[in-house]
């Protein structure tokens, strides 16, 4: 099986450009040449003209099984999407603009592509998921076909030409990444940054060791809460395809003990640099896949490396502020003068420090030049930012979903943060070079744009003093505007009042039925589920 | 195989959520305002802002327009309103409540901003 991923990869290119890629191994051979004849080259219809990424093709498979009777085993299943998704995959270039739809991020697609493509996918599909394929036009026109005959939906020549165009089989970064043999080299320790909304910055180490399969391993990670101190253990396996896209599942060492506990089990995607010295993703959890870690990875080295900074940004004319360096590899014997926060910025002091954890107190200058900037130790380097003041405050996300639940579906929750901005050097708000700053400390409210003074709002939920949104359990088949409003325990509007921030949330149902269709939420969109049946 | 429909906020807007049908657009009101916020957002953007009722009292209203995501093709951004800005706003008036769907909107300079009124 490997040896023949492998020869499948050094051929893809070689014979992409006549008539397609040739397929090598015998379970797709076996599974998908019942319908799909190959020729004696090894080019299979419409398989051998397409690449995508392992969702892509796991999808296909889906829709084999459902729409066209294919019998597989999850084994068989497991081996055709790891061979399809390595010998016809996406170079990294390709995938990494695509990585939010995987990560399942809800994003505005609306800048992807012209207003027809925009309007025609991105109808029914998300634009990730339709630009994660690519095919000669010919097939696009095709698959355009089919979608006129089964649901009456024509696509324009415009669109269809942007999408191959978009979308081209034959790319130089496919033909790069398939030059040579793609190994994914990443057992041993790696160091972890990440961020999860509502809890904040966590650090730590993940450590890979092999399972016994080139391209599967086993993971521990250890993650410590830099705002609360808490640590927390996770032990897990992934697949490394196509050389650099790891998908995992790995939950903590305890039992979840909310919904939003990160100790759950959760969903690993990430996009590892071609150079395999980092990677980047989410790991994710949720009905909705609310929740989730931004994670980072980097390798470690024998120089120090500073992976966050606690808080990462003080404002100007502070006298004396504590800040925590958190990283790896840290020489325990430290002096100020070490440590570099650039213009304006003295470190007084060094409180503590060990090899993953320097304290310092720093003083601000209060002409010290405001906007970001790094804290250097050596050849370590973390952004920071010095601000004079918050101008305003972000909630996060800014548009907002939650979902009551039903029989069949938990609810979907969606957790809140609020910000600080700075109006960057511009001068102005709500521009591309605002800065953003620490959390602000906040007293949570939420209200509905059309409620009656005091209504009950316990109806729909409630709001954590942690910003987290729960819906009532009971749906009341409804859904609602409402405003999740941060006020601002501390921070003023220059007229003395309170600053404030604000996200629209939209409270929506799980399921709803419409002309004899029912439709259920899936991220940011519904499903068309099929006819209504009875009981349901 | 399941077919994707469309997207959420299209959906919502035919169902309850808060379709134009909230709004009587029988009726225009007209005001010389004062922005207090502009919340450029999905599914709708708001313009916040205070005006004098006839008794010269100030009242707060909420302008709704539709998404982000539709205005920035018509040059709309985050920043096309500030908090302190002068507006001539006029628009249909929701029921009950100080909010109108806007259809027009001024700056004291005298440039229109785009008003889509189609979703």
């Amino acid at each position: 099986m490997f040896l023949s991923l492998r020869l499948g990869l050094l051929a893809s290119f070689t014979c992409l450009a006549q008539s397609g890629i040739p397929i090598s191994d015998p379970t797709v051979i076996a599974k998908c040449g019942a319908c799909h004849k190959s020729n004696a080259q090894g080019i299979m219809a419409r398989v051998s003209v397409a690449r995508s990424t392992p969702e892509g093709w796991q999808n296909v498979l889906k829709q084999m099984v459902l729409r066209h009777d294919m019998e597989v085993t999850p084994e068989e299943a497991r081996a055709i999407v790891r061979y399809l998704s390595s010998a016809q995959g996406l170079a990294p270039e390709e995938a990494k603009p695509l990585m939010y739809g995987i990560e399942r991020r809800i994003r505005d697609e609306q800048t992807m592509g012209t207003p027809a493509l925009v309007r025609e996918c991105g109808r029914c599909h998300t634009l990730a998921s339709t630009m994660s394929w690519r095919r000669p036009a010919r097939d696009w026109q095709e698959i355009a076909n089919t979608h006129a005959a089964q649901y009456k939906i024509r696509a324009t020549p415009e669109a269809l030409a942007e999408l191959s165009k978009k979308t081209e089989l034959e790319t130089p970064e496919w033909k790069e990444w398939t030059s040579k043999p793609r190994t994914p080299q990443v057992t041993g320790r790696w160091l972890i940054r990440a961020n999860v909304p509502g809890r904040g910055p966590y650090v730590g180490e993940l450590a890979v060791t092999p399972s016994g399969n080139p391209d599967e391993f086993n993971t521990r990670a250890v993650m410590k809460s830099v705002r609360d101190g808490s640590i927390m253990q996770r032990t897990g396996r992934a697949a490394v395809y196509t050389g650099y896209a790891w998908r995992g599942r790995s939950k903590g060492s305890a039992p979840a003990a909310s919904a939003d506990d990160p100790a759950a089990e959760v969903r690993e995607v990430m996009w590892i640099a071609p150079d395999q010295s980092k990677a980047e993703g989410r790991w994710y959890w949720g009905q909705y896949q609310e929740f989730g870690f931004d994670v980072q990875l980097q390798r470690p080295t024998e120089q120090p490396t500073i992976l966050q900074t606690e808080p990462a940004a003080i404002k100007t004319g502070t006298e004396t502020t504590r800040v925590r360096i958190l990283g790896d590899h840290f020489p325990t014997t430290l002096k100020p003068t070490d440590l570099n926060f650039g213009a304006g910025v003295t470190v007084k002091s060094i409180a503590s420090q060990s090899a993953n954890e320097v304290v310092v107190d720093i003083a601000v200058a209060a002409d010290a030049p405001f906007g970001k900037r790094e804290v250097t130790l050596a050849t370590a380097r973390v952004p920071f930012t010095i601000y004079d003041r918050i101008d305003y405050i972000r909630v996060t996300p800014e548009s907002a979903l939650a979902a009551f639940s039903d029989s069949a579906r938990p609810r979907g929750y969606e957790q809140f943060e609020a910000v600080g901005i700075h109006r960057g050097p511009d001068g102005r708000e709500h521009t591309p070079d605002d800065l953003e700053l620490n959390p602000v400390d906040v007293n949570w409210s939420f209200e509905l744009f059309y409620a009656a003074e005091k209504a009950n709002l316990d109806v729909l939920g409630k709001l954590s003093p942690g910003g987290l949104f729960t819906p009532a359990v009971q749906s009341t088949n409804n859904n609602y505007d409402v405003w999740v409003i941060a006020t601002a325990k501390t921070e003023k509007e220059p007229g003395g009042e309170a600053m404030v921030g604000k996200s629209y949330l939209v409270l929506t149902v799980p399921m709803y039925t419409l002309n004899g269709r029912r439709y259920i939420r899936d991220l940011d969109r519904w499903v068309d589920d099929g006819p209504v049946k009875e009981n349901q | 195989m399941k077919k994707l429909l469309t997207i959420l906020f299209a959906v919502v807007t035919l169902q309850a959520h808060h379709g134009w049908a909230a709004f009587d657009h029988s009726k225009t009101l007209t005001f010389q305002g004062t922005v207090t916020a502009f919340r450029f957002l999905n599914p709708h953007s708001v313009v916040e802002f205070t005006a004098k009722d006839p008794n010269g009292k100030v009242i707060s209203w909420q302008g709704e327009l539709t998404s982000a995501s539709r205005l920035s093709t018509k040059g709309w951004a985050a920043s096309s309103l500030a908090k302190g800005d002068e507006i001539n706003i006029s628009g249909y008036p929701a029921h009950d409540v100080n909010i109108i769907r806007i259809s027009k909107l001024t700056l004291a300079s005298g440039k229109p901003l785009t008003i889509l009124m189609d979703n």
